[in-house]
């Protein structure tokens, strides 16, 4: 079976620097499947600078990979004709971290509903734009009334950032990529968006990649999760498993560090170790090694491979090395189990 | 106030307050009408105290950080109450006088690093501006030893104060703006949402190190979030606002074990956790616009235990036991919020079991507790 969207062995090098380049590993040997028929949310998880907008970017199409390939319903992206281009167009569709940039402030947010019906044709009249506008609207807990017809200023940031899912779903696509959706929000706003990406998923089996630095709705919203971090996965696998059988010392301190609403936790039991810099995104061993707890000399030498601790999470840390090896292409393999 | 068990700071009994915040007021005059952001607001801040102020965008919690550093500015006015740092009425001052308490009595970390400091200028000669405006009799090489101090004191490398900000990650950036508020030392410090932009990591980091200066200067801190999260592992005290006015207030594990005002229980369980996987609670509806605010109780619009006297009277400030202040009409009804609460958990259960008689309903949900 062909997989939707196949991410196999990719990798994204930023050069800055016209001499000496200094070279930035934004993502590292980084291989992800997505099934058509199978849809699942996968969160991508991981701090500023981890590559996850970087492999989003990817997704969407919006950057080709430096090594390594991408593919669209089993065909190279870089080979696909304008057709099929226009059928991933539809197929994949964002949603954006900033509710406040999403829009032209000219426009009432009318404009960014009507745009994608107007270019894909989902309409044949007015009439019917309208009504579909106003399904869509619905679907994510709005009130048509109250908000076609308004300026994006009228509106909340939550209230923007569900027009926007509201818009991804209008074209009933395949593959939603999240990047950051509610970063932005009130944390008590956060739960309602979350809400209707969630049921986007469920209602019309889209497949969703959830990708934020936040542990705690990763885990809410997602069947499976990739940990990275400085471009290279940590971790993956089923989510409840890998937020609370942490294997990687990385995982438990992106754990360990979320302040968790009960006054009865405590915050931050291990120390954070202070990223020197001493492992660029270009080393050859583990990149977490500098700031790792339990680092040990081979970790600096080579980085380790997966190893698969359940059948349902790897991780790539020599403390798991009585386990299985996994091959860095084979992380679906402890995925798309959900 | 006494001392309480999670190890934050108490106070001693007997001890003047650093910050006093009487009645406050602050009002916006727009074309639309004249709004008030800040809506007799009253609290004390205690030394070496950390106050949270939570709320949603717009409930005026950044308002207050501005009138307590008195930067409001027109079409907004501190239009009634009293702000008192130590023994100085910063509402009394004149503008000349608040120029040089500002700083020096209270300091800001503000909410976007990113923006704060000037992106031309070297990170040295941002610190020592502010040096040498408040204490101008200090040598040069005084004030180059206080920067190397306060950048020590905020973790950072002394290589740090000849760099520009586009250099610095935006952890740094913000550690560099809790150095220039700190710079001079001052009894209270405003932390406007200090961290909302950064990783948790980081926010950990930058939390532990305003925690750590504020143990070892005994400044109180007041920090401005919607994170409940961080509140309940920062702060010893929280504030709860709606709508411009206090909702809730009091002692951090007091309210988060036993809230009484509906929109603290909201607030705290809208956030989560690693207990039902799925289960999402958000708070229905928007904070209601300054402008167009219902009669009676501000919340009511929103709030699930809504009651007849909710639309004809506004709720009025009843003290609990240990400091512990709430605007509701429930403290009045038998049973209180708790109560209610707890009424309908229990429907809730019911429903759930018997949901899983019938085998439709989805797998119970996974009480798993904490983890470690």
């Amino acid at each position: 079976m062909t997989a939707l969207l196949e991410l196999r062995n990719c990798s994204k090098v930023y050069k800055s620097g016209f001499f000496s380049p200094k070279v930035t590993v934004a993502l590292d040997d980084f291989s992800l499947t997505i099934d058509e028929a199978n849809p699942t949310i996968t969160a991508v998880v991981g701090e500023s600078g981890s590559g996850k907008s970087t492999l989003g970017s990817l997704l969407m199409g919006f950057i080709g990979p430096t090594t390594g390939q991408v593919f669209y319903r089993g065909k190279d992206m870089t080979t696909l004709s304008g057709a099929e281009h226009w059928q991933f167009r539809q197929d994949v569709q964002a949603i954006f971290q900033d509710p406040f940039a999403a829009y032209n402030p000219f426009y009432t947010v009318d404009h960014v509903l009507t745009v994608p019906i107007r270019k894909f044709g989902l309409a044949r009249n007015k009439e019917e734009a309208r009504e579909k506008m106003g399904d869509a609207l619905r679907k994510v807990g709005l009130r048509p009334e109250e908000i076609l017809g308004r300026y994006p200023h009228q509106l909340s940031g939550g209230q923007r950032q569900r027009i926007i899912v509201a818009r991804a779903m209008l074209l009933k696509p395949k593959i939603i990529v999240a990047d950051e959706p509610v970063s932005m929000v009130d944390a008590s706003l956060r739960a309602t968006i979350l809400e209707s990406i969630y049921t986007l998923h469920k209602e019309l089996g889209v497949s969703v990649l959830y990708i934020t630095h936040d542990l705690t709705t990763a885990y809410h919203v997602s069947n499976q999760i990739v940990v990275l971090y400085k471009g290279s996965v940590m971790e993956g696998g089923e989510v409840s498993n890998v937020v609370k059988q942490p294997q990687h010392p990385y995982t438990r301190l992106l754990i360990d560090s979320i302040p968790w609403p009960d006054v009865s936790l405590q915050w931050g039991k291990e120390p954070v170790i202070k990223d020197d810099g001493s492992s660029p995104t270009t080393t050859t061993g583990c990149k977490f090694a500098s700031r790792c707890p339990h680092v040990m000399p081979k970790c600096r030498e080579a980085a380790p491979t997966f190893f698969e601790v359940n059948a349902q999470q790897a991780s790539a840390c020599y403390l798991s090395e009585s386990s299985p090896a996994l091959a860095k292409s084979d992380l679906h393999r402890v995925l798309n189990k959900a | 106030m006494s001392a309480d068990s999670t190890g934050r700071s108490g106070v001693a009994s007997g001890t003047k307050p650093v910050l006093s915040v009487t009645d406050l007021c602050v009002d916006y005059y727009t074309d639309a009408g004249r709004l008030r952001a800040c809506d007799h607001v009253s609290f004390n801040l205690y030394p070496g105290q950390r106050l949270g102020l939570v709320g949603e965008s717009g409930s005026g919690k950044s308002t207050i950080a501005l009138a307590l550093m008195r930067m409001i500015k027109p079409p907004g006015r501190i239009s009634g109450g009293r702000v008192m740092v130590g023994d100085d009425d910063l509402t009394a001052m004149s503008d000349n006088e608040m120029r040089s308490a500002r700083m020096r009595l209270i300091g800001m970390v503000p909410q976007a690093a990113m923006s704060a400091l000037n992106p031309v200028i070297r990170i040295r000669a941002q610190i020592q501006d502010v040096l040498q405006v408040h204490e101008p009799n200090l040598t040069y090489s005084q004030v180059q030893a206080r920067i190397l101090e306060v950048l020590e004191a905020v973790e950072l490398r002394p290589e740090v104060a000849s760099l520009y900000p586009h250099e610095l990650s935006g952890g740094m950036k913000q550690r560099v703006c809790i150095a220039i508020a700190v710079a001079l030392r001052p009894k209270v410090i405003i932390a406007d949402e200090p961290t909302s932009a950064l990783d948790v990591i980081v926010q950990r980091q930058v939390m532990e190190t305003i925690g750590r200066l504020q143990r070892e200067m005994n400044i109180a801190v007041v920090l401005i979030g919607h994170d409940m999260g961080l509140m309940a592992q920062f702060v010893d005290h929280l504030a709860v606002m709606y709508a411009g006015k206090l909702a809730e207030i009091g002692p951090t594990p007091t309210l988060f074990a036993k809230p009484n005002h509906p929109y603290t229980h909201m607030l705290i369980s809208s956030l989560p956790t690693l207990g039902q996987k799925g289960v999402f609670r958000g708070i229905p509806g928007i904070t209601p616009s300054l402008l167009a605010l219902p009669t009676g109780c501000y919340f009511r619009t929103r709030c699930p235990y809504v009651m007849d006297v909710c639309s004809s009277e506004a709720p009025t400030q009843v003290a609990f036991d240990g400091g512990h202040v709430a605007s509701c009409h429930l403290s009045a009804v038998p049973g209180g919020l708790t109560g209610r609460v707890e009424a309908e958990r229990d429907a809730e259960a019911t429903l759930h079991s018997a949901r899983a008689e019938k085998g439709t309903g989805e797998a119970g949900p996974n009480k798993t507790g904490g983890f470690s």
